[in-house]
């Protein structure tokens, strides 16, 4: 489309996926730190800017063992966030909006649901999302969907989502006892991040991790009954195992190609597999406290 | 940065030497500075670039119906159009001149276009949204020609021709060096050799390149307010491409957010947009957004280069061919840089027999533009990469072997193998200064400790020698320049000096001196830059060359002035004008210090009272100097070798990294640079530059590098995709300071701002390939991002396999 698009703030989700499917090409903004460039660049022409700025979709909350982050929540909101009862997935949350890159700008602007839409490769809420088996809300006109962080991202800047529905909120169990690691690895500070690795242990050493930035899509790997002492070399071999079982499609973009990313992605899987079971579960400190 | 160890005092009160706070910096700091795009005048038309998107195609036509019929718009002229009414812009450098290859340079593709983005038509609209949303509406037809986009490839007699008519894609071929190489390799107990490749990289200032035009059909005259570096170029460029007499045309440089090179002048847009705005009879502005900004390409080229030295260290020859990508040709020097890497080499060394060869390669890419460092990084980046891997060959201390080598302190000035006249420098005493900043011995120890616990830390020093305030005879780069002091009947001064600033401070400096060498308070001055209507005839800013030659001749333009305030005040004041001194604005007696008269009133009286108090004293409170270096010589010696260079800086560097040899990142630990750029003006301002050069050559060793696809697209057009260093990505950066002054420059000052990046490069490269030593590898490309780094050890892993 060539003309200039329609600008709707909507203040309800009726309204917003009401306005969505009448729209031949619409776009959802959240934090913009995305859209308003590939605009600016004329990459992306939508027909409607839908802004969730007045859709009361920002917040994060816990009840009964459940985060909750609504969609258009800032990485700042995040990192203001001073919940009890957060757990490890707040706690591995919080971690990851202190690491984005951009400065103030983007951790005030940038937002977790846009990041799950935007559903770069090379990102980290995409990853993060699975490694917290979280779940994602989508609204449309004929109700809402409930779709597992897993097969959330269907591929390179792919989601699940339709055009006329709306990611308005993600939910992730707390893991009170848990103890995390979250390992990001990147060319320079400027770069996007090339792997990226979440890891929740539970208190006996099951783990559960995901692998982001690697591949098409995030990677969701387990191993059970992990010794704290476990030698480097070994984990990493039985990482690089899982992950090749999965066959998972690399990601190459102008930073780094795909064998790169699968090659070091056992080496920082591990490390954050390391650094989650750094942490003394009997400390007497919340497990997830520390990082 | 540290304290400098030594600043010396030019001058009783050491106005000169001081760290005075950058003029106007209040003023940017509370962002009241205007830059090019902040400047609107009424009835401004905006100006945007239709650029090819073919590599290498014949272009069968341009469909502007659609583009013309768009909402705002004003104009859309395609390159036969543009040629029609323009000539072609005249080189800043010809390569014909210097016995190379030419093309006509024009502002718009005519019928063939040789890069991706090459401009092919420009659309003029009331609002810059409007013209960009009708040029994507410009429909270029065109029929692809084959490309080449690599300078090595580009060289088989095969390839395709970037320029139809040329029978290769030479642009220009020569020899450097004197001696007897093969006798001097013949005659060496060890010889090595290595292939070295250096990639494709930017300058990115902050602000990118931007012009507004302003053509009054009134009067007929033109004027251009520029973001650029040389007004006066830019003046004659104009009147050439345009055909307008240079008196009708004026050049005013806004305020610059950083140069670098970038904004040399002989871009298209140049001659474009003031094409436009005459056409309009309106102003009309381009501001160049980030993504044309990252065409601008540097420093691409492959280095084969052997040396050969005595069991103890001593180079005796050196061999090097250069292969350089200089892309599509343009009229900005960029083509010349890798000149510069010839006649640099072999830096600092006493290496009397050295024959390089460089060959500049024109392929279907961008144009190189010139960039900080101008081709002098690339000779460091080559020379202390080899005396490194000479010295693990040898077994040697890379800091023994260096010093084995130096041309000593003693031997100045000294003439080199290519022809080079080094001015003055104590190279030996930068790397005790430099080992000693590092505790080097104690930082082996550490290195050796590191190593045993599995972590590989690693050191790497790096020589860098500056050739600056370059001279071109026949061409606009010039080794002199030209200022005016002029003082009023209020005792305040005005600087009008023919070099400008992009950024970095040289206007302080220049103030500096003319306080001191005029006797007047800082705060009176006032310096103006690149105003051609305003100005001196100058050449603006490149090569290191402002405070030497713009400094230089605002000295002895002082010292003029000065002199008639002393002859007038002894007047006044019924005393020897020997007798007399002029410092902060007050006329002092030396020998009866209650005598004293305010240089204000000295000014007033001879300006107003003249015939009565001075008549034969030519009221004229105002002096225009050029100040021409020395050590600079145009004629040919017997081996047809010139001099273009008065000054030489010189720096050493010494970079410590950890490398992690399963991910193959690189980490800054620390970082120290001895510099001698000689008598500093303000210590500040040149810690500044160089902090800003050594952060661009750490950037160009480690993470930035522009990436084209195989249909020669820019994949790296923005600040995600070519990664600039970060502060977190950095050390504390150390400056050390070494004085050694100039005998040939007014103050002993030598150029600064440009040494930093060929240093930084050599010593990251030369610590990653320390600290990966067990393992064997050699390091021959830039950047060591962490695939390279892999892909380094995997090399190694095979070979000693």
């Amino acid at each position: 489309m060539t003309g200039t698009p329609t600008y709707a703030a909507p203040t309800g989700i009726a309204e917003a996926t009401a306005l969505l499917t009448q729209a031949q090409d619409p776009a959802v903004l959240s934090g913009g730190t995305m859209l308003v460039p590939e605009m600016s660049h004329r990459t992306r022409r939508p027909d409607l800017v839908l802004d969730l700025r007045n859709a009361r979709l920002s917040g994060v909350r816990v009840e009964a063992d459940t985060l909750t982050i609504g969609a258009a929540t800032t990485y700042r909101q995040v990192l203001d966030t001073t919940l009890p009862g957060g757990g490890a997935a707040l706690a591995v949350l919080q971690t990851v909006a202190r690491g984005i890159t951009g400065g103030p700008q983007i951790r005030n602007r940038g937002t977790v649901g846009g990041s799950a839409a935007w559903a770069n490769p090379s990102s980290d809420v995409p990853g993060l999302l699975v490694g917290l088996d979280a779940t994602i809300r989508v609204d449309g006109a004929g109700g809402h969907r409930l779709i597992a962080a897993q097969d959330w991202v269907t591929g390179a800047f792919r989601t699940a989502r339709a055009p006329a529905e709306i990611l308005t909120g993600i939910t992730a169990p707390t893991r009170p006892r848990h103890r995390f690691g979250y390992v990001k690895f990147k060319l320079a500070e400027s770069s996007w991040p090339i792997v990226t690795a979440t890891c929740l242990a539970s208190p006996v050493g099951n783990v559960v991790l995901s692998v982001g930035g690697a591949f098409e899509r995030p990677l969701r790997l387990s191993l059970a009954g992990v010794p704290a002492d476990l030698p480097e070399r070994e984990l990493r071999t039985l990482l690089a195992e899982q992950i090749a079982a999965a066959d998972p499609t690399p990601w190459t973009d102008v930073l780094a190609d795909g064998a790169y990313r699968a090659r070091i992605s056992p080496v920082i899987a591990a490390r954050a597999v390391q650094q989650a079971l750094a942490k003394d579960p009997n400390s007497g400190e919340e497990p997830w406290t520390s990082n | 940065m540290s304290a400098p160890t030594t600043v010396r005092p030019a001058g009783p009160d050491g106005i000169i030497g001081r760290r005075s706070r950058k003029v106007g910096g209040d003023e940017l700091l509370t962002g009241r500075v205007r830059y090019l795009d902040d400047h609107r005048p009424t009835g401004t038309l905006h100006a945007v670039v239709v650029r090819s998107d073919q590599a290498h195609a014949r272009i069968d036509g341009i469909d502007a119906t659609a583009a013309r019929a768009m909402p705002g718009v004003q104009l859309v002229l395609d390159g036969r159009q543009a040629a029609e009414l323009s000539g072609p812009i005249p080189y800043f450098i010809d390569p014909a001149a210097r016995g190379g290859r030419r093309v006509d340079i024009r502002c718009l593709a005519v019928d063939t276009t040789v890069f991706v983005g090459q401009p092919v038509a420009a659309v003029v609209a009331t609002t810059r949204a409007e013209a960009e949303a009708a040029a994507a509406a410009v429909r270029i037809r065109s029929t692809p020609l084959p490309h080449v986009l690599d300078a090595v490839e580009a060289l088989r007699p095969d390839a395709p021709r970037v320029y139809d008519e040329w029978p290769d894609n030479v642009v220009f071929a020569k020899k450097y060096g004197i001696g007897d190489v093969d006798a001097a390799l013949a005659a060496a107990d060890v010889v090595v050799t290595e292939e070295l490749h250096i990639a494709r990289t930017t300058t990115a200032p902050m602000e990118p390149r931007g012009y507004l035009a302003s053509w009054d059909p009134a009067d007929e005259t033109l004027t251009v307010h520029a973001a650029c570096q040389n007004p006066h170029q830019m003046r004659w460029m104009l009147s050439a491409s345009l055909g307008l007499d240079e008196t009708r045309i004026r050049i005013v440089t806004t305020t610059v957010g950083g140069s670098f090179g970038l904004k040399m002048q002989g871009h298209p847009e140049e001659t474009l947009i003031a094409l436009l705005s005459q056409q309009l009879g309106r102003p009309v502005k381009w501001v160049e957004d980030r993504r044309e900004c990252f065409m601008a390409g540097a420093r691409e080229q492959v280095h084969r280069i052997t040396v050969g030295a005595t069991r103890d260290g001593r180079i005796l020859g050196l061999r090097n061919a250069i292969v350089a990508d200089t892309g599509a040709l343009s009229a900005q020097p960029g083509w010349a840089m890798p000149n510069m890497s010839a006649t640099t080499l072999p830096s600092g060394y006493a290496v009397q027999a050295c024959d390089i060869q460089l060959q500049v390669v024109a392929t279907n890419k961008p144009s190189l533009n010139a960039a900080r460092g101008f081709g002098k990084d690339a000779a460091h980046f080559v020379m202390e990469r080899i005396v490194d891997v000479l010295a693990r060959r040898l077994g040697m201390d890379p800091a023994e072997i260096r010093r084995r080598n130096f041309v000593g302190p003693d031997e100045m000035p000294y003439r080199t193998s290519t022809g080079l006249n080094i001015d003055s420098g104590d190279f030996p005493g930068l790397l005790d200064k430099t080992l000693a900043a590092l505790d080097y011995d104690a930082l082996r120890e550490r290195q050796r400790q590191a190593r045993d616990q599995g972590r590989h830390l690693g050191i790497g020093l790096a020589f860098e020698l500056t050739p600056e305030s370059s001279d071109g005879p026949g061409t606009f780069v010039s080794g002199f320049d030209t200022t005016t002091v002029r003082m009023s009947v209020t005792g305040s001064v005005t600087v009008l000096t023919g070099v400008t600033t992009p950024g970095g401070g040289n206007d302080t400096g220049i103030a500096q001196i003319v306080a001191q060498e005029l006797g007047v308070p800082i705060g009176t001055i006032r310096v103006i830059q690149g105003d051609t209507d305003q100005c001196p005839n100058g050449f603006g800013n490149f090569s290191g060359r402002s405070m030497v030659v713009g400094g230089g001749s605002a000295a002895l333009a002082a010292r003029d002035v000065r002199a008639k305030i002393v002859a007038v005040a002894a007047r006044m004041l019924s005393v020897d004008p020997d007798d007399l001194d002029v410092d902060e604005g007050i006329v002092t007696s030396r020998t009866d210090p209650a005598t004293t008269v305010p240089v204000a009133e000295v000014a007033i009286t001879l300006l107003t009272r003249a015939f009565a108090i001075a008549k034969d004293i030519e009221p004229v409170l105002e002096s225009t100097r050029a100040f021409m270096p020395g050590n600079i010589d145009h004629t040919p010696d017997e081996h047809g070798r010139i001099q273009p260079y008065p000054t030489y800086s010189s720096c050493l560097h010494g970079a410590v990294v950890e490398v992690d040899p399963d991910t193959g990142k690189v980490t800054l630990v620390d970082y120290v640079m001895t510099h001698d750029c000689g008598t500093m003006i303000n210590p500040s301002l040149v810690e500044g530059q160089a902090t800003g050069a050594i952060v661009m050559g750490l950037g160009t060793a480690l993470s930035e590098q522009l990436v084209f696809d195989d249909d020669g697209a820019l994949l790296s057009d923005r600040f995600k995709s070519y990664l600039l260093m970060r502060a977190g990505d950095l050390p504390e950066l150390r400056m050390v300071h070494q004085v050694t002054p100039s005998p040939f420059t007014v103050h002993g000052n030598k150029g600064a701002g440009e040494a930093g990046i060929g240093g930084a490069q050599a010593a990251v490269a030369n610590a990653v390939e320390d600290a990966l030593s067990p393992f064997g590898v050699t390091v021959r490309r830039i950047p060591l991002t962490p695939p390279e780094v892999l892909r380094v050890l995997d090399e190694a892993a095979v070979v000693s396999s």
